[in-house]
């Protein structure tokens, strides 16, 4: 009677070993992949057609409008320039940005797209030098995003110079 | 005297029988044994092996799923690649060197002219400016050359085929403006690509 209860204790412990170093492998395999983040053509490719976008912003004579990229470069070189109507450039900037993108891809909390977030930074060609935001907004909630679907663009500043400044754009998809 | 040694010899063969039985016996016993391990050990051997299959079974499925994902994914993004270099094409290119710009003053001489059906491999071609969005298709107005650039929509051509499927491209719609000079006024458009789906009969 005692051999039996031994030989089922060790056939349980045995069991339990089993399932243990199954689970560990599984949580190995999959829990270390973090929410799902792929660069997209489409989120690219809004990001490219945004930054060629005409704004209502004349800085040296109207019909100069500048468009985005070039707001993007006046707002990090001389972040306190106005446009000739009086508005700051990097107002134009964010608030035409987020009413490009908010109209291009439908964001709500329901929809395909839950949020999206837009990050403006200079970045050194020296990867010792830390990056030098411009911009940062979003819209929407990034909790609970099943895909973070990725698209950048770079702007080049000056020739030689020593960096680019980019523009990233995630989308966070239910 | 006689009949006592008999009764002995008789006494050590009942002996000797009894010894063989009871060894006879042991032997059973423990051939019972070893068997009932053996049994153990074969469902102990089928329990992890099916346990193994199990999970393997488990991790092939997910694995396969996610492959089937990644390769529609794939297919896409390589259709929407090649919507991109039709933007980039002399017929739809802007003058400036813009990549993925559209110029809507060579999309408009483009409509109504039904050679091009032939040109793309597309089943229907059209371009939605951003006014157009949010409308539906009842309340896009369609773009001609009496209304543009005052339009939503530019229907380059539809072949009108029954299985369709769609492909949409953000581009860049650039047109010459006038505000005491020429100068580009760019706006973001969809353009948007039918395929014919192959059905299976």
């Amino acid at each position: 009677m005692k051999k039996a209860q031994h030989e089922i204790v060790g056939f349980v412990i045995i069991v339990v070993l089993v399932t243990v170093i199954g689970l560990i492998f599984l949580l190995l395999t999959f829990g270390n992949e973090e929410v799902g983040r792929q660069t997209s053509v489409e989120v690219s490719n809004l990001l490219l057609s945004s930054m060629y976008y005409t704004t209502d912003c004349a800085i040296s004579k109207v019909p100069q409008y500048k468009d985005i990229q070039d707001l993007v470069k006046e707002c990090y070189y001389h972040e306190s320039r106005n446009c000739l109507n009086e508005v700051s450039v990097c107002n134009v900037l964010e608030n035409d940005l987020r009413s490009l993108i908010s109209n291009s891809l439908v964001v709500h909390e329901d929809a395909v797209n839950k949020a999206y977030k837009v990050h403006i930074y200079y970045s050194p060609r020296d990867e010792e030098i830390e990056d030098e935001p411009i911009r940062s907004f979003e819209e929407g909630n990034f909790t609970g995003c099943k895909t973070i679907i990725a698209g950048d663009h770079a702007i080049p500043t000056k020739p030689f110079g020593s960096g680019n400044i980019k523009v990233d754009l995630f989308v966070c998809k239910n | 005297m006689m009949q006592q040694v008999v009764s002995y010899i008789i006494m050590i063969g009942l002996e000797s029988k009894m010894k063989i039985k009871r060894i006879n016996k042991n032997k059973k016993m423990i051939s019972k044994k070893a068997q009932l391990r053996i049994q153990e050990m074969s469902f102990m051997i089928i329990a992890v092996v099916l346990f193994f299959a199990l999970v393997g079974i488990f991790v092939i499925t997910i694995v396969y799923t996610n492959i089937t994902e990644r390769a529609s994914k794939v297919a896409e993004e390589e259709t929407l690649a090649s919507l991109t270099a039709l933007s980039d094409t002399p017929e739809f290119s802007c003058v400036a060197t813009k990549t993925n710009c559209v110029d809507g003053d060579k999309l408009i001489s483009l409509l109504d002219k039904d050679i091009y059906q032939t040109f793309w491999p597309f089943s229907s071609l059209r371009v939605i400016k951003s006014s157009g969005f949010e409308k539906t298709e009842i309340e896009l107005i369609e773009c001609t050359i009496a209304n543009y650039p005052d339009c939503d929509v530019f229907n380059v051509y539809d072949k009108n085929v029954r299985d369709e499927k769609v492909i949409a491209s953000f581009v860049a719609l650039c047109r010459k403006d006038f505000e005491f000079e020429a100068y580009d006024k760019c706006e973001i458009a969809k353009m948007i690509a039918g395929t014919k789906l192959i059905v299976a009969k």
